[in-house]
């Protein structure tokens, strides 16, 4: 009896779980519909004239002719994006092979909980920090025109990225059964072998696991962004320059906008594609993930049969 | 992939070096985001409706524009002139030829300076009960004091007191107002001082900016709007359509919008059609705004 209540527990807070994230989607989904199917919004806005605007690749919502183009905002995105991760991912997962292969016990004690503190701090205190502290600091090394570009709000994006990898790479790492280590070693590897050739290419589901979730929190944060991008909705691609991304947008627009609007169903459309961008990259992993697993695993029983 | 990844990490660090150098010749705009009633009256009364330049960094707040300002010697940036604070205000000129104005209390009030505005409340019909009593003190003598004691101007004495209590006295009651960000500090002063003088009187401010203001009086989720801009005829026909009853429209307080650089820049004073140059990005260098003849 108390079995059965414990499992039906267990089992509607999963649905639940499931159920909230298909609403939400369906919520999202149904905000934007009208952007496809609304003759009215298409006097102002289509997607096929925000991904080929008429008047330019200009992102002007708030004008006498309002223009949406979406290009400015996807490099924005996808330049923060990847710098962010160009710095979070080297950094974190360097340090889970440090903490699981070769840092000490206490090192490792200390380590561990203090990165993942950082996963607690809120984005928009990581946000303050990068605009008044970090972007002077980067300017002033680097010599940057502009204060705000997607150099600083990328390592500020990294602060946030960087806990979650860790976490999720380093009990990758530490779930590679001692077996494999003790194997290495006695065959002759030094330990960094072990670590670089043994043990990362067995953990590497779960750290490739790991990264896919840090390009999901990259592209989707907001807070950091809004107030460390200056917000400039440039064509340009240097990582120099100020720019504005998706999620930015959203925040700073959605408050303005009345409900109904053309201009409403575009900022929703916008979290639509991003939700779909991370939709499509997480199936990618996980692809990428058993394609790994079952080479690995193909390669340890050829191993074992051999 | 290894090598891929390398050359891309490579590329990226290239590129992340070698962006444009700093000078202290750029300008470098700064502004509000769209959803500020500061962003739409920059538009309307500087840039005469035309579109801001791509390069105009928007960022959330009069606050966050001052900081910006404050760290960019060769930044610009227009925002509340309650909040000049480690940046300097320059004087404007309304064109070429005409004086250059200090935005100070007076100029503004005066309407000498040339980019000043009014301050509004805005409800969904005549305001009734606490909302009524409330503004009615918000644009008397005590509330007018108030405004001006945190750094916002009074109205002009003819414009005061366009609202009177209408005798009887309610006891207590909620109220909630939402919108312009560059209100919010007032805002937040005024239901402090009222509630002292009305125990009972539950008062609650938020901003969010001025459309957000409009949009939740359209929506119903405010009683009172404040907005650093007047509502546009849409949104008044919208007010119409949802409720059966105008909106109306209540001048609370005064501001001007300040034009901040760097304290260490030269520039003494720029006039509207400079600005108009600067933000719509025609207007890229200081020497260039230097040279122009006078």
């Amino acid at each position: 009896m108390r079995e059965w209540l414990l499992e039906g527990v267990v089992l509607s807070s999963g649905y639940v779980v499931v159920a909230a994230l298909i609403l939400i989607f369906v919520f999202v989904g149904k905000e934007a519909l009208p952007l496809v199917t609304s003759a009215e919004v298409h006097e102002e806005v289509s997607v096929g004239s925000m991904i080929a605007p008429t008047t330019g690749p200009v992102w002007q919502p708030v004008a006498e002719v309002p223009k949406y183009a979406l290009l400015p905002l996807f490099i924005g995105t996808l330049k923060v994006t990847l710098v962010a991760l160009l710095i979070a991912l080297p950094l974190a997962v360097g340090a889970a092979i440090y903490t699981s292969e070769f840092a000490g016990r206490r090192a490792r004690e200390i380590i561990k909980p203090v990165v993942e503190l950082l996963a607690g701090i809120p984005s928009v205190v990581l946000g303050f920090f990068t605009l008044m502290v970090l972007a002077t600091w980067l300017q002033d090394s680097f010599n940057y025109r502009f204060r705000l570009n997607a150099i600083s709000a990328g390592a500020g994006l990294a602060l946030a990225v960087i806990p979650i990898v860790y976490t999720v790479a380093e009990d990758a790492l530490s779930a590679v059964p001692q077996s494999f280590r003790d194997g290495a070693l006695a065959l002759g590897a030094n330990r960094w072998q072990t670590a670089w050739r043994v043990v990362l290419p067995a953990a590497m589901p779960g750290v490739f696991a790991a990264c896919v979730l840090g390009f999901g929190r990259a592209i989707g944060e907001t807070m950091i962004v809004l107030m460390a991008s200056g917000n400039a909705a440039t064509l340009s691609w240097s990582p120099a320059d100020s720019f504005r991304s998706f999620s930015a947008t959203i925040a700073a627009e959605l408050g303005e906008v009345v409900n109904g609007s053309a201009h409403y169903h575009v900022l929703f459309f916008l979290g639509a594609l991003l939700f779909v961008i991370t939709f499509l990259l997480n199936l990618l992993g996980l692809w990428f993930v058993r394609r790994v697993r079952s080479r690995l695993e193909g390669r340890v029983r050829k191993e074992a049969g051999a | 992939m290894r090598i891929a990844f390398l050359t891309l990490f490579l590329t990226f660090f290239c590129a992340a070096c070698s962006g444009e150098a700093r000078d202290t010749d750029s300008i470098i705009t700064y502004g509000r985001e769209n959803n500020s009633g500061t962003y739409m009256y920059f538009k309307e009364h500087v840039l005469g409706n035309a579109d801001f330049a791509a390069e105009v960094q928007t960022l959330p707040g009069t606050a966050a524009v001052i900081n910006a300002v404050s760290k960019d010697p060769g930044a610009i940036g227009y925002g509340g002139i309650g909040y000049v604070k480690g940046v300097r205000a320059i004087p404007v000129k309304k064109d070429a030829n005409s004086p250059a104005v200090q935005p100070t209390l007076e100029n503004v009030v005066n309407g000498t300076y040339p980019i000043s505005r009014n301050l509004y409340f805005y409800t969904v019909g005549e305001p009734t009960g606490v909302a009524r009593e409330f503004i009615a003190w918000v644009v008397g003598e005590e509330g007018q004091a108030v405004c001006e004691k945190v750094g916002y101007y009074p109205l002009a004495k003819a414009a005061q007191g366009s609202v009177t209590a209408n005798g009887s006295k309610s006891d207590g009651g909620a109220l909630t107002i939402k919108g312009s960000d560059t209100m919010v500090i007032a805002g937040q002063r005024w239901a402090e001082h009222f509630m002292e003088k009305n125990k009972g009187t539950m008062i609650q401010v938020t901003g969010g900016g001025s459309g957000t203001g409009i949009a939740a009086l359209i929506n119903g989720a405010t009683d009172i709007c404040q907005s650093s801009r007047p509502m546009k005829d849409k949104e008044r026909q919208q007010i119409k359509e949802k409720f059966g009853k105008e909106a109306t429209e209540i001048a609370v307080a005064m501001d001007g919008l300040a034009i901040f650089v760097h304290e260490a820049s030269t520039v003494s004073a720029v006039s509207l059609e400079d600005l108009k140059a600067i933000y719509t990005g025609q207007l890229k260098s200081w020497k260039a705004l230097a040279a122009k003849p006078k």
